[in-house]
């Protein structure tokens, strides 16, 4: 039992990361592999903020999405201009240059020994230490992110985004401002990445550079493309899949390190294979 | 003394760099996106030279070829059976990059399963690997030769690339592919060889790299990103611009090894390309 809210907890929070990552690359098309870096940014506000300053979890749900949201606002005000190709590989830098800042600033992150014994959320006198309760709080937040995606996905804001991902100069041409709504996705979308890695911080109570790389954000891009780009439910139902069947490895007893390889190597050729024959995912509509 | 030795680190950095980028830019300009499977090949060609040399113990001049065909082999059949046909469905760049980073992603989990996450040291004894003094600086054998053979191959290709038939039909495929198809250049024959090609420099990169310091699965993509970096910062047309990019590159990294320190090196590509995007976005030398 304690094993399914385990990887239910771990579904919830992948869940947010892709539905995030599905808010800036499928609803408005933006090519970004800087997922793993706001992840990360809500991980180790989280982290700093409970161990070194004794802040409840509760309330650094409240502040990471504001750090993430701020960060995301300088670095899109400075990628702007950047389309396709060079908005990722600029993502790309970033990306590196967060984890390399992770891995060297001792004082702060803790370099490469991370960060541990981060706390488990708290409020009056209750405790979320359980798996059990932990789970509750997370399916809270996944609830939000989800009602948060729906809102998004059908308001004229949303419709906005879309003509953006199909075309960006005919929306240009009516004189809507494309950058700025580029701009609010991207921010929005660090701010929701941000409750995941708080929630991970805090679950997993230890978290090092390691947990955010490139890797991660191969893994975000599998699991929106395999349920299908640019639906909410898509990343949902590929959140779902590429946690729990990978599971299976550990019922054949592959060692720890060779099921992570496999993990990977698993969730790549799903996306060339994706890319070759069902581009659109499982559940998707948009076309790439 | 101790500058003449950063010098020579540049010299060894920058010439590996150039390496890379004149294999990387063949494609990068025949295909028109980053394909980072060209890392993929990096990494072959540097497990397939330990599996053939350390581990089958063939003699040394053999193993190289063996894996630099390989390594070509792999980067010529991922483009035969994965992009080219993506490109002939005329898929958006969107879907190249994915299936490029997906790819890269298998193939260095593949070989991490392999050969194990580790440094694979290539050579069969370390005291193969001993040190020269060169004017008063050190270099070992390896970064040693490494200079002069890739100083060479630079040559080589600045003649075929400029002076000779191939090089101009290279060109005119890299310049537009479907008018260089209608005067009669086969587009898909010299793609397939462009392709082995780049793959064979890639996997020189990797068995360098695997004989210096040894090589990981990671090195694929951290090798990959600085490349595209250069080729970017070069200018993506042109061939002397990657050149001169790799020297940058390495003279920026090096100088911040020496005030910054070992760790900060890793990040100095991508400080270098966001400066470039922002700034002059068509590189150095533009075309």
């Amino acid at each position: 039992m304690e094993y399914i809210f385990h990887i239910t907890i771990l579904i919830s929070i992948y869940g947010i990361l892709a539905l995030a990552q599905n808010l800036v690359m499928g609803s408005a098309g933006l090519l970004t592999i800087a997922g793993a870096a706001f992840y990360g940014i809500g991980a180790y506000t989280a982290a700093i903020l409970a161990t070194a300053f004794g802040f409840n979890i509760f309330t650094t749900l409240i502040i990471a999405p504001i750090v993430a949201g701020l960060i995301a606002l300088g670095i899109g005000i400075s990628f702007a201009r950047f389309r396709d190709d060079y908005f990722l590989l600029a993502t790309l830098g970033f990306l590196m240059i967060f984890n390399t800042v992770v891995r060297n600033w001792e004082n702060v992150t803790g370099g490469s020994f991370g960060i541990a014994g981060i706390p488990k959320p708290h409020i009056f006198s209750l405790t979320f230490d359980t798996p059990f309760s932990f789970l509750v709080l997370a399916l809270i937040v996944l609830f939000i992110v989800i009602g948060i995606c729906y809102f998004i996905s059908r308001s004229s804001f949303g419709r906005v985004l879309n003509a953006i991902r199909e075309d960006e100069d005919a929306l240009k041409i009516f004189g809507y401002k494309t950058s700025t709504y580029k701009l609010m996705v991207f921010v929005i979308g660090a701010m929701l990445s941000s409750l995941g890695g708080v929630l991970l911080a805090s679950y997993i109570t230890f978290i090092d550079a390691n947990l955010f790389t490139v890797n991660e954000s191969i893994l975000l891009w599998a699991m929106i493309i395999l349920g299908g780009i640019a639906k909410n439910r898509g990343a949902l139902l590929g959140a779902l899949l590429l946690i729990t069947i990978p599971e299976a490895l550990r019922f054949f007893g592959f060692p720890n390190e060779i099921a992570g390889l496999m993990r990977q190597c698993i969730y790549g050729l799903l996306l060339v294979f994706l890319m070759l024959y069902r581009p659109k995912g499982i559940l998707g509509q948009y076309k790439l | 003394m101790i500058t003449w030795q950063i010098i020579l680190y540049i010299l060894y950095a920058g010439v590996l760099y150039s390496l890379l980028v004149i294999g990387f830019g063949f494609i990068l300009r025949s295909v028109k996106f980053f394909n980072v499977a060209y890392g993929g090949a990096f990494l072959v060609g540097g497990y397939m030279m330990f599996l053939f040399y350390r581990v089958l113990v063939i003699s040394f001049i053999p193993a190289i070829f063996l894996s630099l065909f390989i390594s070509g082999l792999y980067l010529f059949l991922s483009h035969k059976f994965i992009f080219s046909f993506l490109i002939n469905r005329k898929a958006n760049n969107f879907v190249l990059l994915i299936a490029s980073f997906g790819f890269l992603t298998a193939t260095s989990s593949v070989l991490g399963m392999i050969f194990g996450s580790q440094a694979t040291i290539i050579a069969r004894r370390l005291s193969d690997i001993h040190s020269l003094n060169i004017f008063g600086g050190t270099l070992n054998i390896v970064e040693a030769l490494a200079i002069i053979i890739i100083f060479t191959l630079i040559c080589i290709f600045a003649f075929i690339y400029f002076k000779t038939h191939f090089g101009r039909v290279i060109r005119a495929v890299e310049d537009d592919s479907e008018v260089a198809e209608l005067v009669g250049i086969p587009k898909g024959k010299i793609f397939s060889q462009l392709f082995f090609i780049g793959g064979a420099l890639a996997g020189l990169g990797g068995i360098i790299q695997g004989l210096n310091v040894g090589i990981v699965p990671a090195s694929g993509l951290l090798f990959m990103l600085p490349v595209i970096v250069i080729s970017v910062l070069g200018g993506i047309r042109s061939f002397w611009g990657g050149i001169i990019g790799a020297f940058i590159l390495a003279i920026a990294q090096k100088l911040t090894v020496v005030f910054f320190g070992g760790s900060w090196e890793q990040a100095v590509p991508f400080v270098i390309l966001i400066i470039v995007l922002l700034v002059r976005p068509e590189g150095i030398l533009k075309k």
